[in-house]
């Protein structure tokens, strides 16, 4: 037995503490390697979720910028014709260096008869067609962008105009063939007049196969949310409701920007809100856009170490872009 | 007896390492599944934006490269590229002209870009086209020099054989003019028997003071010079002929780039169908000579003087701000279908009818001309759209 015993000898101390430091060594080594894969496992995640604003911002606000022109009023007590520059009204509303209230387009159709207050449009909502497109119904808090024709042997008097709609029915409401454009079911839209204050339209002045825009107002902001952070908001005007956040989080001092330029790339000067009415200075402004250079700069929702090793920090990337509007580019 | 120990004596190290390389390989693979999320999410983003860059080139291509056809309300016209550009291989677009009544068309071009993806676009176009109050088959502020008898000028309304479609016209008279007489003495008796039309024998008339330069200037919103700088074939100064223009094929269509192509106005055997739609406006900076029996149709500019004879008919309007000369003999008698404007804008100058000439007037020629030259022009101020469908 004895010669058994000393068989089964254990670790003497020397080798116990060896074995410890080593295998602290070791252990300590995959710690770090998980700790900084987690670390750039994170930041890498939020760099991604910082592109991801950005790319909306440079995808959700061109494309609804994109269509912004202009409505023409005819002033034949004045002298003036329509085109002329005094009498263009912009569908940008309101302007900043952090925020812009516009008429956005929400559908566009092509009229197929027209009323003493109404104009009928080919299509209804769950029409699929080049003749009624849009991706949401109409509602009544739109507002309707009417062509209007003037005289058929003349360009001069051709102008477009906006008027709010009051009623919309698409029951029982069909139209007629038109063209290529087959019959089908079509959409009314009820206004108080055509005429404006400014212009004294009339519905023979309006031809059928002339287009419409259905347009929502919206406003893009800069704002802090209640949790302290800033995002880029986005309000419907036209429907009373609240801001809603687009993207986010974004830097506080500069996370949305925008700079309004003119035909010939300078800078159109406008104290914000620079929201004047007709024939004001503001509107002067604003109907001298032609580009809308748009800047997004996004910071991570948490602060990390990009590389893994260092202090946390908060992460910033930017994107800038230029807008120009396709319809405010013709005159 | 060792052999039990040796079992008792087992490490942590085969733990440790599989459950580092499980943990690490979970944050590794959610990264790359992340990471792939993400590249297909920009991959996506890069294709919308290159599908709606070809359907923004292919509607620009349209409008800017306006091909001068007669737009007929409830025929779409449609053309397509396969590759927009040398460095955008595999994109192309579709183009749809719809026409939406008698001034408006919608153009509508589908982007697609590799991938799949999709977008369109579409823009509300006026047509600019001319305002030309033809009165008479020869509207001229000279008298003109006839010779011989066989020449042939009516004033009566005639549709060109075989064109189908035309709008019912009034009847003219054979020459207006602002002159005190219309012709060059001496004018035979079996001469004036040629000029026929609306009113009394022969159809003319003279001292017309709303015949003036204005009248060879100003057409409805366009000017001569719009309209002569739109024409789509341009002849300098320098390049005064004689031409022979012939319709051609590109393949199977109507050849377009052919600047000696003026469309096809026949319809009779061994006609060239597929120009028969096209209805170019040339314009000439000088003096413009045709004939070989060769044929066009559209609108003609001639900012100097016009020789038309050798058997060369020409359907639709012709404006020359200098002297006509139509001549030829049997038949390659020069002759004109549509109207005839000759402003005579040189002193003594004096247009020229002879041999087996004529000039008919024709009210269907002229308007198909007209349209054919028109040019599109977007409605200021909301005709660009994108399409949702």
């Amino acid at each position: 037995m004895p010669s058994t015993l000393h068989a089964r000898r254990g670790f003497t101390l020397v080798e116990l503490l060896v074995a410890v430091v080593v295998l602290t060594i070791v252990l300590g080594g995959i710690y770090n390697l998980l700790l900084n894969t987690q670390r750039v496992s994170r930041a890498q995640a939020e760099r991604m979720d910082m592109q991801s604003n950005m790319r909306a911002g440079t995808l959700i606000v061109p494309s609804e910028l994109r269509e912004v022109g202009y409505d023409t009023t005819y002033l034949p007590a004045a002298g003036g014709l329509a085109g002329s520059l005094s009498t263009v009204q912009s569908d940008i509303l309101a302007m900043g260096p952090t925020s812009i209230r516009f008429r956005a387009v929400r559908r566009s159709g092509i009229i197929c008869a027209v009323g003493a207050t109404t104009v009928t449009v080919f299509g209804q909502w769950t029409t699929v067609g080049w003749n009624a497109s849009g991706y949401r119904a109409p509602s009544v808090n739109d507002d309707l962008t009417i062509f209007v024709e003037g005289g058929t042997t003349t360009g001069a008097d051709d102008r477009w105009i906006t008027r709010d709609i009051i009623g919309i029915t698409t029951a029982g409401v069909n139209c007629p063939a038109l063209g290529a454009i087959g019959a089908g079911p079509g959409t009314q839209f009820t206004m108080l007049g055509f005429a404006g204050v400014n212009d004294p339209v009339t519905s023979a002045q309006i031809t059928v196969g002339s287009p419409v825009r259905l347009n929502e107002i919206m406003e893009y902001s800069l704002y802090t949310d209640a949790d302290g952070r800033n995002y880029l908001g986005a309000q419907s005007i036209s429907a009373g409701g609240g801001r809603q956040p687009v993207l986010g989080p974004l830097n506080p001092n500069n996370g949305f920007n925008l700079t309004y330029l003119d035909l010939n790339g300078n800078q159109v000067a406008c104290a914000a809100p620079c929201n004047g009415g007709f024939a004001s200075a503001d509107m002067q402004a604003r109907r001298r856009v032609r580009t809308v250079g748009v800047s997004v700069v996004a910071i991570s929702d948490e602060n990390v170490s990009p590389a893994g090793t260092g202090a946390n920090q908060q992460l910033l990337d930017s994107v800038v872009t230029l807008v120009t509007l396709r319809n405010a580019v013709h005159r | 007896m060792r052999s039990p120990c040796v079992r008792n004596e087992r490490g942590i190290a085969l733990v440790v390492a599989i459950v580092a390389l499980v943990v690490i390989g979970a944050i590794v693979t959610g990264t790359f599944f992340m990471s792939t999320i993400e590249q297909r999410t920009s991959i996506n983003a890069a294709y919308t934006s290159r599908a709606l860059e070809a359907a923004e080139a292919g509607m620009n291509s349209a409008v800017g490269g306006w091909v001068p056809v007669s737009y007929t309300p409830g025929t779409d016209v449609v053309f397509s590229k396969t590759q927009v550009s040398a460095t955008s291989v595999g994109d192309s677009f579709q183009v749809t002209v719809s026409p939406l009544n008698s001034e408006l068309l919608l153009v509508k071009s589908v982007g697609t870009s590799i991938g799949g993806v999709t977008q369109t676009l579409a823009t509300a176009v006026r047509l600019n086209t001319a305002d030309v109050n033809v009165t008479a088959a020869i509207t001229t502020t000279s008298p003109i020099n006839f010779n011989g008898a066989a020449f042939v000028i009516d004033g009566n309304n005639a549709d060109p054989n075989g064109w189908g479609g035309c709008p019912p016209g009034p009847n003219l008279y054979a020459i207006r003019t602002s002159s005190n007489n219309w012709f060059v003495p001496p004018m035979q008796q079996n001469q004036q028997d040629n000029v026929t039309g609306l009113g009394n024998w022969p159809s003319v008339q003279t001292n017309q003071n709303d015949i003036s330069s204005s009248t060879f200037e100003n057409f409805g919103d366009l000017t001569y010079n719009q309209m002569a700088a739109a024409a789509t074939i341009q002849f300098q100064s320098y390049e005064n002929g004689p031409y022979q223009p012939t319709p051609t094929l590109n393949g199977t269509r109507c050849n377009y780039g052919d600047r000696y192509n003026w469309g096809e106005p026949f319809r009779t055997a061994g006609y060239v169908a597929e120009c028969q739609n096209y209805f170019p406006t040339i314009h000439a900076y000088g003096n413009l000579h045709l004939n070989g029996g060769s044929r066009g149709q559209g609108v003609l500019l001639v900012d100097g003087n016009l020789i038309v004879d050798g058997g060369f008919q020409f359907y639709g309007l012709v404006i020359a701000k200098g002297s006509v000369n139509l001549g030829g003999t049997g038949s390659d008698g020069g002759k004109i279908y549509g109207g005839l404007f000759s402003q005579n804008i040189v002193i003594n100058d004096q247009s020229i009818i002879q041999g087996n000439a004529s000039v008919q007037y024709s009210n269907c020629a002229i308007l198909r001309a007209l349209q054919g030259g028109a040019y599109p022009v977007p409605l200021s101020g909301h005709a660009w759209t994108q399409v949702y469908n």
